[in-house]
């Protein structure tokens, strides 16, 4: 019968398949391959907090946050289990390793009265470590079909009607499944150690931005080669036959000066990007988030809360999504307003911006900026009162990530990059062309007569105690509130030879670091924590920037 | 003695899971009940949690929940 339900429904077109399982079993790993998404995956427990769906042939695919049981411990869960009421075909995905443990939801799953498949994951890493598994005793314990394949031949089965007709044997738990050696290995024992987690911690971060900056290192040496290759190879390539001054004008300054000269942050970003998706694939974080438990109880937080401010070095907005699995309101409201001092990794080409001109060897200030953002979103979390956040969480063992899945994480961000500096920044850069390159009565102008340059002088007077007298400064940091790239390209576009004074640069940087965090952060922040939350942090972040960018100008006086 | 009291790499048997709401339903569907053997593998910073493993579960617990955890110690 249940086969029937199962192909009356795929002539309908609108089958709906649900993949649930506990957390890191790799729901999202194979809702990637089954739809060719990207969403993001790691070895951690509640990576995913929102349920996501692609149709692909006419069946749509439910990715859904991680479960333990029916009743829910943390808000994501509840998210889970309110996917399943509209399932169709519900795939049970097992972790290999701990498949014992997730026979539990397996049985609560089938309880449900829909058709159940469970396909197991990480079969592979079990026979390494000696574990075996019987997938057609498994499948007559359980009664319903178990897979044990690749995501596309799931996928070829889910398509062609999967056959529910088994017969439930009682056959005892050792028949089908041995765990094998379930020890801690070497590197287990030195990543739950906290000094040396929160020791390796500090030297990993250290490292990563030495690489990405000191002068002679991979990164700032790559940067400057793609910056001459894109910003004057290619530009010159490009207007070399053109003839009209404002068409040299727009493509040199406007596209390839501005959003161009973002682009040469690639190198430097993708060193940033490579580190945190080792951090997080190896489990590494994992480890992290439970021995820096103590430092987060501090501040009424938890270990937890170290997953989502390392999640802000790349993107706030990600970020601020990752504390929807937190236990308690409180506790996820508190995150979410201190996680734009992360400085994210579109801050990064803005400081560097601002530093490159006045220092040989940004990597110490840059270092300095990024720890300081650390240290002061701890300090703001004491300052919040709340209610504590409890830590209860599975922490994976620490495993050497496949270069596969890292290069494959690591093309994904860089795409999503190139595509938001094609898009929304080359878009952002043209309005600005424009708007810097004409008058109120539409005619090609210098600069310093144009629009922008009257528009923006309004808003200099909030600049003058940071030291900034140039309009352009001023309006190149409010794009900032667009998409924080806007900023160095903006200035790359409108200040062909930037330079600052040291304490005009620093005060800068401190505005950069306290501003608050980009639209679509703001937007993620809305969605989490409500609009009246999210303004109130905006507008305190906003002046206790400017307050800080003031003082530390002072200082330099 | 409770589970929080055990030192690093002990191993010892649940005798009674006093923890009520929400943590109980996960301990309970991590396996974490009475009868377990668990073996505590590390503390973190300020010994504000300890790490347990429980057959294949690695589990970080926050100290209020591990000390209504009773063990009772291996021989």
């Amino acid at each position: 019968m249940r086969v029937k339900a199962l192909k009356t429904a795929r002539t309908d077109k609108n089958l709906r398949v649900v993949l649930a399982g506990n957390p890191n079993a790799g729901k999202t790993t194979l809702f990637n391959s089954l739809t060719r998404s990207s969403l993001r995956t790691g070895n951690f427990h509640g990576v995913t907090t929102t349920a996501s769906e692609k149709k692909r042939g006419g069946i749509t695919y439910v990715d859904s946050p991680g479960l333990y049981a029916m009743n829910a411990y943390s808000m994501e869960e509840n998210c889970a289990s309110e996917e399943l009421k509209g399932a169709d075909l519900i795939v049970n995905v097992c972790d290999a390793l701990t498949l014992v443990n997730s026979l539990n939801l397996t049985h609560r799953l089938i309880s449900v009265g829909k058709p159940v498949v469970m396909y197991v994951t990480k079969s592979g890493q079990l026979k390494r470590r000696g574990g075996r598994i019987d997938k057609d005793k498994l499948s007559s314990y359980l009664g319903i079909p178990v897979f044990i394949c690749s995501p596309k031949q799931l996928k070829r089965q889910i398509e062609n009607g999967i056959n529910f007709n088994i017969l439930k044997k009682d056959i005892p738990q050792s028949r089908f499944y041995s765990a094998g050696r379930e020890g801690v290995s070497r590197a287990d024992k030195l990543f739950y150690n906290c000094y040396f987690a929160s020791f390796f911690f500090v030297c990993a971060i250290a490292l990563m931005f030495f690489l990405a900056f000191h002068p002679l290192m991979i990164g700032a040496y790559l940067k400057g080669l793609t910056e001459t290759l894109i910003v004057d190879k290619l530009g010159s390539a490009l207007t070399s036959f053109m003839q009209n001054e404002i068409l040299i004008s727009l493509v040199r300054d406007g596209i390839l000066g501005g959003a161009g000269s973002v682009l040469s942050f690639i190198p430097q970003l993708a060193v940033l990007y490579l580190f945190l998706t080792l951090l997080d694939e190896s489990g590494i974080m994992s480890a992290l988030s439970f021995a820096t438990d103590g430092l987060f109880e501090k501040v009424n937080l938890s270990g937890r809360t170290a997953f989502s401010l390392v999640s802000g070095f790349g993107c706030t907005a990600a970020a601020i999504m990752t504390t929807r699995g937190y236990s308690t309101e409180s506790a996820q409201k508190r995150t979410v307003a201190i996680l734009p001092f992360i400085p994210c990794g579109a801050k990064l080409p803005v400081f560097l911006t601002f530093l490159s001109p006045l220092f040989k060897n940004p990597f110490p200030v840059i270092t300095l900026l990024y720890f300081s953002g650390l240290g002061l979103s701890l300090l703001v979390s004491l300052l919040l009162k709340g209610g504590k956040e409890g830590m209860l969480s599975e922490v994976t063992p620490i495993i050497l990530p496949s270069a596969n899945t890292v290069l494959k994480k690591l093309y994904f961000y860089l795409k999503g990059f190139i595509i938001k500096v094609a898009g929304i920044i080359t878009l952002f850069c043209l309005i600005s062309w424009f708007f810097s390159h004409f008058s109120f009565s539409f005619e090609y102008v210098p600069a310093d007569k144009s629009m922008l340059s009257h528009a923006s002088r309004i808003i200099l007077p909030l600049f003058y105690p940071m030291g900034v007298t140039d309009w352009r400064i001023a309006y190149s940091v409010l794009c900032g509130f667009i998409a924080k790239e806007n900023v160095a390209a903006t200035i790359a576009m409108l200040i062909p030879d930037f330079t600052l004074g040291l304490g005009e640069a620093i005060s800068l940087c401190t505005f950069m670091l306290l501003c608050p965090a980009c639209i679509s952060a703001v937007s993620a922040s809305v969605r989490e924590t409500g609009l009246k939350f999210t303004l109130k942090c905006f507008i305190l972040q906003l002046i206790i920037a400017f307050l800080g960018a003031f003082l530390i100008h002072l200082l330099f006086l | 003695m409770s589970v929080f009291e055990l030192k690093k790499g002990e191993s010892a048997y649940i005798k009674k899971c006093a923890v009520t709401g929400s943590a109980e339903a996960r301990l309970k569907s991590l396996g974490i009940v009475s009868g377990k053997k668990v073996t505590l593998l590390a503390y973190s910073l300020f010994k504000s949690s300890v790490l347990i493993s429980c057959g294949a579960v690695r589990l970080a617990i926050r100290k209020a929940v591990a000390e209504s955890i009773e063990v009772e110690k291996c021989a």
